[in-house]
């Protein structure tokens, strides 16, 4: 029996062959495991947004029954129950103890000269106690 | 080698039985993807989707200053499944029962499983939730879930608070149980308080847990938009406070006090005694939460004269200084003799200003005589009386002012001092608001914008006149006049403030009882403004059927002038009302003085 000898270029044939069907093999099982790797982020991604707006909405209904519960304690009847309580004795003024007073002239003319209306003015107040407590003397 | 013998029916038997399961496993798959296909598809999809309604939040009302006067709070209603309800956990009853604020009796009552209820078409099915709790928050419900009881746990949702109490209750109004606002701003504003809610399409696992990356679609909610209102909590406080005190005084039916801005028309307080708490609506009466205001008409008696006097200033029929004849019992009018109304005191001639002052009855009458039916009616209708103000809707009802050829023979002498006209206590108060306006009547304004949970806002609702009354002269000479009614001499001097230029009118009207006017019950009325030269504060109070407890008649100068004044000056302390006219150095001489 005579043993045959396969041609060179079958023989590169097979193997290009071989080498794309591998190549194909590895692309398939990349892309597979990409696509399944990429699912499983947008799933996690997903959660994780949920997680998030719900935790948002969580704060947002906290925030609002406190500022219903800042309300409740800052509305007059709980002030004067809380002023009742720890007997305060607040009153309100009474029209003898206001006394207005006039604005002082450069004060007043100051206020004239404002061009515009929304511009704010404003006023300094140099408070020997306040010059006194920051140099420490 | 040779293939292994098998026997021919063997072949045939094993062939048979392979082919059989075949065909059966075909047929199967023929059942279920051809034949039931469709159903089980849609089973399955059923069973895998879900939809979520995603709840719109109402939104807020504040006062004029932002202070929160309603708001959405939520709350999470709180049952248990007893069928799910394991013996082991009744241990945790007693934290749970002391967390929630239930009777340990009741909540082990509550936990028992075995209870059955019966449907409308017959079905008896075994009950799956009983409410423990009906409002608890999300911290209490912290606390419950870290107990560990896997058979109790809540839903989420909002309920409508009104963290003020009482305060401004029928301005306001309510939002009931089945979340529908019944009265106020919640009813008239509803379209723009409640929201939308939304909804979202989504995929579960076997486990009910939602698959995030398989949401379809969805609508978010969106919160409604918030009110802020031109009423300020602190003044409406201040109201509250005298109308109760007033309640508390005299056992009147009613009182009704309002305080506006004349010049914008904002109302700055309403307030209604008796009156209600809007987050426990169910236990008041129904008729306290009538907005007397708006709802309740009542003869105005002398504060309607104000109308004569301006009608007959104003077609230059008289002046101030013109002197009316008050000593006259009868006059002519259309060619006949009409009895003229009496006065407490004779005043004979006088001038305008003192029929003003002193409240003459048949002053008014000889002024309306003068006037005549028609253009007396044209005024009644130019201050707004007769009519709705378009500020509350259809729960505002229109008064009674009857059409001239309904009028009997007294009309034309009675109308003028108040009487045969009925009229709610808003419409005298924007009547006596439109002199303090220089003679423009301006529509009742309470909503001063809506705006978004950034703070923008999406609509303004800005002072609204309605019409002119009187020229700003006439207005101007009538202010002046009614400055001498809480001035020594005039009607209701206990109203007066020294420094503030206070004008105003009493009225004091008999009730109608059994077709006669009661000699024992009376509204009494104070309407005014000040400062009369720069007003800037309109208030009114109607005290219905008070009964004084020194007893007499409870003229409008007694009962509702003190409370006008106190209200007043408190006001003048909040707003910081500096007098008009006053120098600085005669205030610090008044306020050592008074030291």
């Amino acid at each position: 029996m005579t043993r045959k000898t396969r041609n060179p270029q079958d023989t590169i044939y097979v193997y290009r062959i071989a080498t794309l069907m591998a190549l194909n093999l590895l692309t398939a099982t990349a892309g597979g495991l990409g696509l399944l790797w990429m699912r499983q982020e947008i799933s996690a991604s997903a959660d994780r947004i949920r997680t998030t707006q719900v935790a948002l909405a969580d704060c947002e209904r906290r925030l609002q029954y406190v500022n219903v519960q800042i309300a409740e304690a800052t509305s007059p009847e709980a002030l004067k129950s809380r002023i009742a309580e720890l007997a305060l004795n607040l009153q309100a003024p009474a029209r003898d103890q206001t006394v207005y007073m006039a604005p002082l002239p450069q004060v007043k003319s100051d206020m004239d000269n404002l061009n515009t209306p929304s511009e704010p003015l404003f006023v300094s107040f140099e408070l020997a106690l306040l010059k006194g407590a920051s140099t420490g003397k | 080698m040779s293939p292994a013998f098998i026997a021919r029916w063997r072949f045939a038997l094993v062939f048979m039985a392979i082919a059989a399961g075949y065909c059966g496993i075909l047929g199967r798959l023929y059942y279920l993807q051809v034949l039931k296909g469709r159903e089980i598809a849609l089973m399955a999809e059923s069973a895998r989707e879900r939809v979520d309604v995603l709840r719109a939040r109402r939104g807020n009302i504040t006062d004029g200053r932002g202070n929160l006067l309603a708001a959405t709070r939520p709350v999470i209603e709180l049952g248990v499944d007893p069928e799910k309800f394991r013996p082991e956990d009744e241990g945790k009853l007693s934290s749970l029962a002391d967390l929630i604020g239930v009777p340990l009796a009741q909540l082990k009552e509550l936990c028992k499983p075995g209870v059955f209820t019966a449907n409308e078409l017959g079905e008896v099915r075994k009950v799956r939730w009983r409410k423990l709790a009906d409002a608890i928050s999300d911290a209490q419900y912290d606390k419950v879930r870290a107990l560990g009881i896997a058979s109790v746990y809540g839903n989420r949702k909002y309920v409508r608070e009104y963290p003020s109490g009482a305060a401004a209750a029928h301005v306001l109004g309510f939002v009931n149980k089945e979340e529908m606002a019944v009265m106020g701003v919640e009813s008239q504003l509803d379209y723009y308080l409640r929201g939308q809610d939304g909804w979202r399409e989504t995929e579960t696992d076997a486990r009910r847990k939602e698959l995030a990356q398989f949401e379809k679609r969805e609508v978010p909610s969106r919160d409604g938009l918030n009110v802020q209102l031109t009423i300020d909590l602190v003044i409406q406080d201040m109201i509250d406070r005298e109308a109760a005190m007033l309640g508390e005084k005299y056992h009147p039916d009613s009182v009704v006090i309002i305080v506006s801005d004349p010049r914008t028309g904002d109302l700055l307080g309403l307030s209604n005694w008796p009156s209600f708490d809007p987050n426990q609506y169910w236990s008041s009466p129904v008729e306290n939460m009538r907005n007397r205001a708006i709802t309740d008409v009542f003869e105005p008696g002398s504060t309607f004269k104000i109308v004569a006097v301006t009608g007959a200033m104003e077609e230059h029929i008289a002046n101030p200084n013109t002197l009316v004849d008050c000593g006259a019992s009868t006059a002519q009018y259309e060619g006949r003799t009409v009895r003229l109304p009496g006065d407490h005191e004779p005043l004979g001639i006088v001038p305008l200003s003192t029929v003003v002052a002193q409240s003459s009855n048949r002053g008014a009458a000889q002024l309306g005589i003068k006037l005549g039916g028609q253009r007396l009616l044209d005024y009644v209708d130019k201050f707004g009386f007769g009519r709705r103000s378009g500020s509350f809707g259809n729960s505002e009802v229109l008064g009674i002012v009857h059409p001239l050829d309904k009028w009997d023979g007294l009309t034309i002498s009675r109308m003028p001092m108040g009487q045969a006209v009925c009229v709610t206590a808003l419409q005298m108060h924007f009547a006596m608001s439109a002199v303090a306006n220089g003679g423009a009547l301006m529509k009742p304004r309470m909503v001063s914008r809506v705006y978004d949970k950034d703070g923008n806002t999406v609509f303004t609702f800005g002072a609204r006149p309605s019409n002119r009354v009187m020229s700003r002269e006439t207005a101007r000479e009538l202010a002046i006049m009614l400055e001498r009614v809480p001035a020594k001499g005039g009607t209701a001097p206990q109203a007066g403030i020294k420094g503030y230029q206070v004008a105003g009118k009493t009225g004091t009207s008999q009730k109608i009882e059994n077709g006669h006017y009661s000699h024992t019950k009376h509204v009494a009325t104070f309407t005014g403004f000040f400062p009369a030269s720069d007003p800037q504060i309109a208030i009114t109070v109607v005290i219905d059927n008070g009964r004084r407890p020194e007893g007499g008649v409870s003229y409008g100068g007694i009962v509702a002038a003190p409370a006008f004044k106190e209200i007043a000056q408190q006001i003048i302390q909040y707003l910081a009302m500096e007098p008009p006219g006053e120098s600085s150095d005669e205030m610090l001489a008044d306020a050592r003085a008074a030291r």
